[in-house]
């Protein structure tokens, strides 16, 4: 449905990912133009890099919420940290039970049970499986949203989207409807995933794995490299906005389980919902951060549906080049970083993407640019021919 | 503006129980085995697992019951532990020859992989998407349908929460068997069998209907509550916490009593 929807405010939002491990941090390397990506945590059989977090293991969760460590939670941990008095603002202004957690992740806590099955292969007893081990607290979905609501009292609904790559964008619409239904006045959005071995060997199973950086857009890409993130942003009925939040539009390309339809058609529709919702006209769109995770396929398909709908003129900007791809948390990520332009008046260079592709018809800055931004598109989409765009607009 | 939301149609699927009819006459039949899940072409179900196979199926049964199309209404697929068979055929390929992950298992692993088939199957381009909440999952997933409709962004949409057993070491959580529901929730009264409330926390025991063995304290248990609700006539208020220790089972705290909801006359 394309009804004009009220703006919602974005006050705060914590982050930690291969940048640094706080918003202050990783917007500081964005800006200097610096790539996160590094050697993979553990060993895999074959060459890549991948979006690790700086500084080598995040440190463990609070002692008396051990029973949740891993590493999603550890990587929440640090996001919430990151927002914390402005999160406490929120429960205390709006009450525990009024604020909802929200948050997508791909894989939830996998890493530990990887671990675990690794213990327990060689003899496959029960006894091999560590004691520390906890299915339902560390690995399942909703483990790390348990540990982030007794963290931090947060008392609403909680729950999380999976839809792969789309996860963390399609939250943002979970919670407008539930604050507008006035379910609940607050929310804490955004993406939680971890770097795991599922993740790391299956895209390289799906030979879209890139053995070095990866170069969104550019001419003979290598393909995409997986990344690790916790980004989460609060959206409240009423408040100091850092941005706004105007429009979501959610779509299935009902064409691949893992393909995106190459014309892209499930991409522009999405992105139509999203500027229908706010009342926007395409031409008055100032940067899109693309979902452009590098491989062929995507970036292919996802420039049609961007030239199509605003044109070759619009600064378009893949920030997985600085990030790798962080799968269920990307579009919480791409957020904090839609925000920061928007408050910056600054657009990224579009790392890598030069030399361009020649089937590529967009702007791809090849430097930062400072200019007033009024409004960034951020796109993501996802296994299933998930596609969810999300539009934010400048506070001032 | 919050609009009225009405149930409009229901579905389950369990191995021995086709359809709601089935279930609610209590007559298990030996010989249902498998979801068809038909919607879905038999290549792209290949490398599928029961989870994905059943709630396609009691989605598409739950829509066909309502006389939703396919091919434009919403969906919602509801699950607390996703394709956690498949997670650990993953983990044990991880373990032999060289490694490697094979990309129909992989593609077929994401928590919305029944949601883009069913997408597929159906030629549907609109709005779905994957949800988990926990041993809360059904009571969470009706509120993101139920707000779906009641904000007015759809006016059919049709949800569901499947959990298939836990594998390997991870089974001694739960010893849950295979079970999907499905409800359709519209904004339309016509042919409806109630209104529905939105989901709220519950701050004490709230009745629901008995769910027997072997679906007691299942994750999808509040849902067949409700379907033996719908049939019984229920009006007021209507417990969604699943019965006998779900989540006790799964050693997993829960902060408040649960989640009810209401049904009234349309």
């Amino acid at each position: 449905m394309s009804t004009q929807r009220p703006r919602l405010p974005l006050t705060a939002h914590g982050l930690a990912c291969g940048l640094g491990l706080s918003s202050t941090e990783s917007l500081a390397a964005l800006e200097r133009g610096e790539r996160g990506l590094r050697e993979v945590p553990f060993e895999v059989p074959f060459a890549t890099v991948t979006g690790t977090l700086p500084g080598g293991e995040p440190p463990p969760v609070p002692a008396h919420l051990a029973v949740y460590d891993s590493r999603l939670a550890r990587l929440a941990h640090l996001a919430w940290v990151d927002m914390q008095a402005a999160g406490e603002r929120a429960i205390a202004r709006w009450g525990a039970e009024r604020v909802a957690l929200i948050v997508g992740t791909s894989t939830g806590g996998i890493g530990e049970t990887e671990a675990a099955h690794e213990a327990w292969w060689p003899t496959q007893e029960p006894a091999a499986v560590p004691a520390s081990y906890s299915y339902p607290t560390q690995h399942s979905f909703h483990a790390f949203l348990d540990f982030l609501a007794e963290l931090t009292g947060i008392a609403g609904p909680r729950y999380v989207v999976s839809t792969a790559c789309s996860s963390s964008n399609k939250v943002f619409a979970s919670a407008r409807r539930l604050i507008e239904l006035g379910i609940v006045d607050a929310a804490v959005v955004g993406g939680v995933d971890g770097l795991c071995h599922t993740t790391v060997r299956g895209f390289h199973g799906l030979g879209v794995m890139a053995p070095e950086p990866c170069r969104p857009f550019g001419v003979d890409r290598p393909g995409m490299n997986v990344g690790e993130a916790a980004a989460l942003v609060l959206v409240e009925r009423e408040g100091e906005p850092l941005a706004w939040l105007r429009g979501v539009g959610e779509t299935s390309d009902a064409y691949h389980p893992s393909s995106p339809d190459p014309e892209g058609r499930g991409a522009l529709r999405a992105m139509q919902g999203a500027l229908a919702e706010a009342g926007v006209a395409p031409g008055e769109v100032d940067h899109v951060n693309a979902h452009g995770t590098g491989t062929q396929y995507n970036d292919i398909a996802e420039s049609k549906a961007i030239a199509a709908l605003l044109g070759t003129e619009v600064p378009v900007v893949s920030t997985k080049a600085y990030t790798g791809h962080t799968l269920g948390a990307c579009g919480g990520v791409e957020a904090i970083f839609a925000i920061h332009c928007l408050r910056r008046g600054w657009i990224p260079a579009a790392l890598g993407a030069h030399p361009t592709d020649p089937d590529i018809p967009l702007r791809l800055p090849a430097e930062p640019e400072e200019r007033t931004l009024r409004y960034v598109l951020s796109n993501s989409f996802a296994f299933g021919g998930n596609n969810c765009s999300v539009l934010f607009e400048a506070a001032r | 503006m919050t609009r009225p939301v009405y149930v409009k149609g229901r579905a389950l699927w369990a191995p021995g129980y086709a359809n709601v009819h089935a279930w609610l006459r209590g007559e298990p039949d030996a010989a249902v085995t498998a979801p068809a899940a038909a919607v879905v072409g038999g290549r792209l179900k290949r490398a599928t697992s029961p989870m994905a196979r059943t709630s396609i199926e009691v989605i598409t049964l739950a829509a066909a019951d309502a006389g939703f199309d396919p091919a434009t209404c919403a969906t919602v697929f509801g699950s607390y532990h996703g394709e956690i068979e498949i997670a650990f055929h993953q983990l044990e390929m991880m373990r032999d020859g060289e490694g490697v992950i094979s990309p129909a298992r992989f593609k077929n692993s994401v928590h919305n992989t029944a949601a883009g088939l069913f997408t597929i199957g159906a030629g549907n381009h609109g709005f779905t998407t994957a949800i988990a909440g926990g041993p809360h999952t059904f009571a969470l997933s009706l509120l993101e349908a139920w707000a779906l409709v009641a904000s007015g962004e759809e006016d059919q949409v049709v949800f569901s929460t499947t959990e298939e057993p836990l594998p390997s070491f991870i089974g001694r959580w739960s010893d849950h068997g295979l079970l999907g529901v499905a409800l359709a929730l519209g904004a339309s009264p016509d042919g409806a069998l109630a209104r529905i409330d939105p989901p709220t926390n519950a701050t004490g025991p709230v009745p629901a209907p008995e769910v027997s063995a072997p679906f007691a304290g299942h994750v999808a248990a509040p849902g067949l509550a409700m379907i033996q609700a719908l049939e019984d006539g229920w009006r007021g208020p209507l417990g969604l916490t699943p019965p006998g220790g779900g989540p006790a089972a799964l050693g997993v705290e829960v902060p408040h009593d649960g989640w009810q909801t209401a049904l009234e006359a349309p």
